[in-house]
């Protein structure tokens, strides 16, 4: 495993930061991943990375285990689909008090990122532990788009606090 | 870069795995596992020490699982242990759970966070998956980290437990 995952680029965020962008992304991988690991400095709500800059095309998704109060599945009817990006579950915030909620960490994985004979598919794991409930997440989403992916802008619901670490990495397959 | 830290392969059974001195120049850490318990039921608990803290007070957890048509979970309770997340004795032949577990920011001064997925198959080959985090409610850095089944028994030969850090 080492050898096939190199790091393209990382942002460290020392101040708050509602957007981060990454641009020509290289075409020489097979696949991306996002590590997120956040604190949100601001109220509950989801984030989205949207790639391209792209608004209209469709992302479905569907996932399990969305809330751990009450284990559920949700996906094709149950979720309505976005015309804004992948949707990031966060949920983690600081204005509720606890210690435990200024901590989340979020993967997506983003499938053949550069073929254009298909749309790009992406899976994602989600942890953000809160005091009104816990989101831990697997999930997977398809963009319907079949260009190539050259740019990924990473927005939070509010924004991003102090101390968060957003990587992508280049996945190279054997 | 993903850069194995630590490799243990287990010859005989073992009551835990420690990583110590663990390097604190990564972003976050990754514990990529395959194991089993040699505990009296099929599936087993993995239970967590960070830094040395055995105290399950100090520690906060959320999870859910899904196994056939069974969903289980729970809200948030003060538990150093990661459910259904280790195959146990009684289980089918050869069947070794695979588990996932980020530990996120792992030297910043914040909360600090584990998230865990995992599979885990029992007696009649019924997989489970279980997804959830932990939550160490304190501010130092992780320099050490020990697994155990949560039964009180040992991993059996055959487990595997590498460390990767994220740069």
């Amino acid at each position: 495993m080492p050898a096939t995952f190199t790091k393209i680029a990382s942002v460290s965020i020392s101040s708050t930061t509602a957007t981060v962008t990454f641009s020509s992304i290289p075409q020489t991988f097979t696949d991306l991943r996002f590590e997120i690991g956040y604190s949100e400095a601001s109220p509950n709500g989801d984030g989205r990375i949207r790639f391209n800059g792209d608004t209209t095309s469709t992302t479905d998704f569907a996932g399990v285990f969305r809330n751990a109060s009450t284990p559920v599945e949700f996906g094709g009817s149950a979720f309505t689909p976005s015309t804004g990006g992948v949707t990031i579950y966060q949920n983690c915030n600081t204005s509720t008090g606890a210690s435990r909620d200024n901590c989340a960490h979020n993967s997506f994985d983003v499938i053949d990122y550069r073929n254009t004979n298909k749309y790009t598919t992406i899976t994602s794991r989600t942890y953000t532990p809160t005091n009104s409930g816990w989101t831990n997440l697997t999930g997977a989403a398809i963009w319907r788009n079949t260009a190539a992916i050259t740019e990924a802008a990473v927005t939070a619901n509010g924004s991003w606090g102090a101390g968060t670490i957003i990587t992508l990495y280049g996945i190279l397959r054997a | 870069m993903y850069i194995r830290i630590a490799q243990n392969i287990l010859t005989g059974n073992a009551a835990s795995v420690t990583f110590s001195s663990i390097p604190q120049t990564y972003q976050h850490l990754m514990v990529r596992m395959s194991a089993r318990s040699d505990s009296g039921a099929d599936r087993d608990a993995l239970l967590f020490a960070i830094n040395g803290d055995t105290n399950a007070a100090n520690y906060w957890r959320g999870s859910a699982s899904r196994s056939n048509a069974t969903t289980s979970g729970d809200t948030g309770s003060a538990s150093r242990t990661f459910p259904l997340s280790c195959t146990g004795g009684t289980a089918v032949a050869n069947v070794f759970s695979a588990t996932e577990i980020t530990l996120s920011r792992y030297t910043q001064s914040v909360t600090k966070l584990l998230g865990f997925y995992a599979s885990s198959t029992d007696s009649d080959s019924d997989s489970t998956l279980t997804i959830g985090s932990l939550i160490w409610p304190f501010t130092s850095a992780i320099s050490s980290l020990t697994i155990s089944p949560s039964s009180g028994g040992n991993f059996v030969a055959g487990t595997t437990v590498n460390l990767y850090g994220l740069g």
